[in-house]
């Protein structure tokens, strides 16, 4: 079932935290909300499933008007970072819960509620444990049950806030990959929220970013990590520096030199050229490779060497200016920290000054 | 006041490691203090209620004004405790999870009952119940009499055990997560669903040490019960006014022997109510 919103709008208090969000998510679809703290992502999701209300906007599931539904109306599945589970419960409990509250006429036989129990513990991995107690549980396991439980009442849609958010590294990548495996075992249309742009990008069949309670862009993971539309995507997805340059008739200044940078969308004035580690290739000044890129070169002195996992970073404050870029070293390089290189420019985005 | 809930973690009996010193102090102060303070005293009791031998608890037993001050005292301090710890839940519930002008003094309020003394608090509710007076006399225009028999030990008991109910539940409830309801809503149950099956039951480990508490301090109270209960024999005599009158007649044999049935009853109950606690505590998992 496919879920659209538009137009959301909601204050806390007089802080707005959505200002008129207006999103589709398509049927079957695993979508990640992602954005820094405060950018409204929780709220758009709670608003979703009815656990705060709108002060405009509509919610749709499907062809359903759900604006007005109460939670209980909704049959969304919900999990909540900190897994919320009933203590006083056991853990088959805990899942056979959305079950066992429906009215009698709605409500499965006893049989086919543990038969459903028994099945969801499977698909969770988790045989032999619906006897025992949350508090018997680890973070990771707790969390399955949570899911366990969204999912045993078959909801319309299921919505994830900060799922992995009180995991540690190892558990969280585990159940990242596991939470698409099961996505697409069930496929429920999955909404998820996170402020780990890691998870979103691996996770999501596309991202939602979100920030100051507006909707910067929508795309697949390539997408936005590749085109980002604003300096703001621009900076929080991926790793980039930004170099003050001027646009003239389309063309990119820096300085002296006139680089044919792709994504000069813009009116000529002051901007800010957007590079990626991938956008730049080095080399040092005398190395064979040491000609121009397709867009044009930069100069500038290495400040910095790196080792990360997949390779070595470098890092070069660029001439004339207190702009530190990072590109990857090639593995030829022949000179250290102080050395004089050039940087080909291959890529690179550039947004509006204000932007 | 406040009083712990927290459940002590067991340790091995004796066996010190760890980095936290002074267990050797502690322990010496907790075993002479509660030496010298309170079973020195009971072991006196003990001694000198054996002298009347098992002839001498038979004769006391047997006495229908004993026997009948017996079930009053542990009757009526249970049923208060209940009533106090039902209406402490809700209290304590209504003072934590709402906000309302006055609740820091309503908040406050609830500790009075701890520092009244307690024969101010029997004569000012001997006097708000009595048939003249405000609330006893509409109370008495039904046909009501609630002073000077059972009824009137109830309210006294209801009035000294509330504290300790609203107290013992009071840090839970604060402590419930707001994701619970909205978990228990998002699957489908309703309002009251909610309360008496996600809600309500973490409490009852602390509902249990307020009861406890509140029957506990219920059955030895004194004071504020002969101003209301009128204090007919066979009536609404409690056990430990009884304990005075037999002392007061140099009958110390008999007031030793009624101190000692009341002890090993009262010890009985509160290990009863304390096992169906530990129980419930590891049904929830808290091990």
């Amino acid at each position: 079932m496919d879920i659209r919103v538009t137009d959301l709008a909601k204050e806390f208090g007089g802080a707005r935290a959505l200002r008129g969000v207006s999103l589709h998510i398509r049927s079957g679809e695993l979508m990640a909300l992602l954005g820094p703290s405060g950018s409204g992502k929780t709220t758009l999701l709670r608003i979703i499933a009815g656990l705060e209300r709108a002060e405009r906007g509509s919610v749709f599931f499907g062809e359903t008007d759900a604006t007005r539904l109460s939670v209980q109306q909704r049959h969304v599945g919900f999990v909540f970072q900190h897994y919320a589970l009933f203590r006083h419960m056991t853990v088959a409990d805990n899942i056979a819960y959305g079950l066992r509250v429906r009215r009698r006429s709605e409500r499965p036989s006893r049989a086919a509620i543990s038969a459903r129990v028994e099945e969801l513990l499977a698909l969770m991995q988790l045989e032999g444990y619906g006897g025992r107690h949350p508090a018997q549980l680890s973070g990771g396991q707790k969390q399955r049950v949570a899911l366990a439980r969204a999912l045993a009442v078959d909801p319309r849609v299921l919505l994830l806030d900060e799922p992995f958010g009180a995991l540690d590294a190892k558990v969280r990548k585990d159940l990242r990959a596991w939470l698409r495996q099961i996505h697409a075992q069930t496929g429920h249309t999955t909404v998820f929220v996170t402020h780990d742009q890691d998870e979103a990008l691996e996770l999501a069949d596309r991202v939602a970013i979100l920030n100051h309670g507006r909707i910067e862009q929508v795309g697949a993971p390539d997408e936005i990590h590749a085109q980002p539309a604003s300096a703001f995507v621009a900076s929080f997805v991926g790793d980039a520096a930004r170099v003050p340059v001027r646009v003239r008739g389309g063309k990119v200044v820096f300085g002296e030199e006139v680089l044919e940078a792709p994504g000069a969308a813009m009116a000529d004035g002051d901007g800010w050229l957007w590079l990626r580690p991938y956008d730049l290739r080095l080399a040092g000044e005398g190395d064979a490779d040491a000609a121009g890129g397709p867009a044009g070169q930069l100069g500038g002195v290495i400040v910095g060497v790196r080792r990360t996992a997949n390779g070595r970073r470098v890092e070069v404050r660029l001439h004339g200016l207190d702009v530190i870029v990072e590109a990857d070293a090639p593995a030829g390089l022949s000179c250290g920290e102080g050395g004089q290189v050039t940087l080909a420019v291959l890529g690179g985005r550039v947004f509006p000054e204000n932007s | 006041m406040s009083v712990a809930v927290a459940a002590p973690r067991r340790r091995p009996f004796i066996r010190i490691t760890g980095a936290l010193p002074g267990f050797g102090l502690a322990l010496g102060y907790a075993l002479s203090w509660l030496g010298f303070i309170v079973l020195l005293p009971l072991a006196a009791l003990f001694l000198r209620a054996s002298s009347a031998g098992v002839e001498g608890f038979a004769v006391t037993l047997s006495d229908p004004r004993v026997q009948h001050a017996l079930l009053l005292s542990f009757g009526v301090s249970a049923i208060a405790a209940l009533f106090a710890t039902l209406a402490g839940v809700i209290i304590a519930w209504a003072l934590t999870r709402y906000d309302f002008p006055g609740r820091r003094l309503v908040d406050a309020m609830v500790d009075l009952p701890f520092a009244l003394p307690t024969a101010v608090a029997g004569i000012a509710l001997a006097a708000l119940y009595a048939p003249d007076g405000l609330l006893g006399a509409p109370l008495a225009r039904l046909g009501w009499q609630v002073v000077y028999n059972p009824i009137g030990i109830f309210i006294a008991l209801v009035f000294i055990g509330l504290p300790y109910a609203v107290r013992t539940v009071q840090p839970l409830i604060a402590e419930i997560d707001r994701e619970l309801e909205e978990a228990a809503a998002t699957l489908g149950a309703a309002r009251w669903q909610t309360v008496f099956q996600v809600l309500v039951p973490p409490l009852a480990p602390a509902a249990l040490t307020g009861l406890a508490l509140a029957f506990a301090r219920g059955l030895g109270e004194y004071g504020s019960v002969i101003f209301i209960a009128g204090n007919l024999p066979g009536v609404s005599e409690i056990a430990p006014l009884l304990i005075v009158i037999k002392l007061s007649e140099f009958d110390y044999t008999g007031a030793t022997v009624i101190a000692v049935i009341m002890l090993a009853m009262a010890f009985l109950m509160l290990l009863v109510i304390n096992l169906i606690q530990a129980w419930s505590r590891r049904r929830m998992g808290n091990v």
